[in-house]
């Protein structure tokens, strides 16, 4: 059974869930009050919690991570200290709640929003899944566990083979996503962001999975989830003028280091399509910081088509003037000086990147083309 | 209640399903392949069933390769494989460039194990070495699995007329790491990669 076959079946066990009538949360005390088979599953989600604390996945950043926790406890103020935000080392579209209250948000999903009212669309949908308990009641209706386990374990889903991972993930039903949207909606109103940023949010990660051909089983980056997104926030939005606050500076001095962290993510993992996406557009390029010129040098050097080459040099060029102690920008250029036989620029090029890098993991390879350079002028 | 006969297909299949492990010993220690020569060290078990086999997350690949650990997979596992060209970075589908640098194929090989599902690994080290007397990366990385424990990884790779060599080490860091990586070491200094016409030598040459 492929991967898409299994995600299918997924899809359609999860559509088949009706909504249950489960209490929803209404303030932190509430948690004190949980019926056995409700404990369970917030067990379930706290080993999901410890599991994935000792992975390495936990991006740390108290910075972005105090900043995103923040605007949580100000669209739920009531469930301060309940709801607990985390950032994922992981480039994909995705973010999640788990019944006990832990959103996850990827890297990948928060470096593609322009403001804060953004990233409050998605936490206050996210903070509705778990005030109105979507877990607890996605686990009430699956009637056949052991089927969803077998199609998770087929799909491929790492640390959780079950129910829960599933809905946290995957995406709940309709009626329960609606029901997220219609209280997250609310909260975003109260809390005073601009609603029309919020349809905004999915259109536009939307085009980017369409752009992408991005194929993750993710909620985030399901092409028809979002669009759902988009006409159900578009129809909330309608009746409201605009107005209510984004608060774009805030947001981009809170995650600069995180957005950079993950161009140099996509890069590493040759996703240069992404970096393509979020850098060649100059007014996207201009929320980054100075030397990320140098990142879309990278992206067409591992895009490699027809052009590429010079026009990697000429944002290497660009990284160096803009960022004159960046030292990477140097080393690229060295390396794409010594290819094209350029050995005096190679040479000139590398020795700087070691005068600024001298101690990098990657040095001896850069000491060792300084002296094939050398090597090479001699000979000429 | 599961039937006698219903038991016994399960337990042939399941036999049938396990790897078949030989231990290196005198005569299987030199160990010749169509591509390259390598001395194993004694005493070594060596998996048969992972012979040349790539899983991988784009499905199974073409190459040659050797696995050999003293404890199990999970203790301590190197292993010594070549994979063609066309598939030398299976997990992000790019060919061996023709002309890259051992510093590039380094950061392709990284790039492969993070799109394989290893996100989160840690580079500690990357530098040129020599590997059979020719220009080839060693890369040392460091990883969780997901049960928390700390492994790392030590590859040496050479981009070759017959494709992508590969030579690692894997293995916890807690004790495992540390006591096996001379006889890592020992394995590479005998590695020798072979020319497609090269009928080689039986001894192999140090590197």
């Amino acid at each position: 059974m492929t991967r898409a076959v299994a995600l299918a079946c997924v899809a359609i066990l999860i559509a088949g869930c009706a909504v249950v009538d489960v209490k929803p949360l209404e303030s932190a005390a509430d948690t004190a009050q949980l019926v056995p088979a409700e404990r369970r599953l917030w067990s379930e989600a706290a080993d999901f919690d410890a599991a994935i604390q000792k992975s390495d996945q936990v991006y740390r950043d108290e910075n972005a991570t105090t900043y995103l926790q923040a605007v949580m406890d100000r669209l739920y103020p009531e469930f301060k200290g309940t709801i607990r935000v985390q950032i994922v080392r992981s480039p994909h579209l995705n973010a999640f709640a788990l019944p006990n209250g832990s959103i996850y948000f990827h890297v990948g999903l928060l470096a593609r929003l322009d403001n804060e009212a953004q990233l409050a669309a998605v936490l206050a949908h996210e903070g509705a899944h778990y005030i109105k308990k979507h877990g607890f009641q996605q686990r009430q209706t699956v009637k056949n566990a052991s089927a969803f386990a077998v199609v998770t374990a087929l799909a491929g889903i790492p640390l959780l083979g079950d129910v829960l991972a599933l809905s946290s993930i995957y995406g709940y039903s309709q009626d329960l996503e609606r029901e997220a949207d219609n209280l997250g909606y609310e909260r975003l109103l109260k809390a005073g962001y601009d609603p029309h940023e919020a349809p905004k949010t999915f259109e536009h990660l939307a085009a980017e999975v369409k752009a992408l051909d991005v194929k993750e089983p993710f909620f985030f980056s399901s092409h028809p989830k979002l669009q759902e997104r988009i006409e159900s926030f578009r129809h909330l939005a309608a009746s409201q003028l605009g107005g209510g606050y984004k608060h774009e500076a805030e947001f981009l001095a809170a995650t600069k280091a995180l957005r950079v962290a993950c161009l140099e993510s996509d890069l590493s993992m040759n996703r240069y399509k992404s970096v393509l996406l979020a850098l060649e557009r100059q007014e996207r390029m201009a929320k980054y910081p100075r030397e990320a010129a140098y990142y879309l040098g990278e992206a067409y050097r591992l895009r490699a088509e027809a052009g590429d080459e010079a026009l990697a040099e000429q944002h290497y060029l660009k990284a160096v003037k803009q960022a004159p102690a960046f030292a990477p920008a140097y080393r690229a250029l060295g390396i794409h000086f010594m290819k094209k036989k350029d050995h005096a620029s190679a040479q000139n090029y590398l020795s700087r990147y070691l005068q600024l890098a001298p101690s990098a993991a990657d040095a001896a390879y850069v000491r060792q083309y300084k002296e094939l350079a050398q090597q090479e002028m001699k000979k000429q | 209640m599961i039937s006698r006969g219903l038991f016994y297909a399960f337990i042939a299949v399941f036999i049938a399903g396990c790897s078949l492990w030989a231990r290196v010993d005198e005569s299987t220690r030199m160990l010749e392949r169509d591509s390259f020569v390598v001395e194993l060290p004694m005493g070594w078990m060596r998996s048969e069933a992972l012979n040349d086999k790539f899983p991988t997350t784009k499905g199974p690949v073409k190459g040659e390769r050797v696995a050999i650990t003293r404890d199990g997979l999970n203790l301590q596992q190197v292993d010594v494989m070549r994979l063609d060209a066309q598939n030398a970075f299976p997990n992000i589908n790019k060919p061996l460039p023709p002309s890259a640098l051992p510093f590039e194929l380094a950061e392709m090989y990284v790039a492969d194990m993070k799109a394989a599902g290893m996100e989160a690994l840690t580079v500690v080290k990357s530098e040129p070495v020599l590997l059979g007397g020719e220009p080839a990366f060693l890369l040392h990385v460091r990883f969780r699995n997901n049960q928390g424990l700390q492994f790392e990884r030590l590859v040496y790779g050479l981009g070759h007329a017959r494709g992508l060599y590969l030579l690692s080490f894997q293995a916890p860091s807690l004790h495992y790491f540390p006591q096996y990586r001379d006889t890592f070491d020992s394995i590479v200094s005998t590695f020798k990669a072979k020319s497609a016409a090269q009928v080689v030598a039986a001894t192999p040459t140090s590197r």
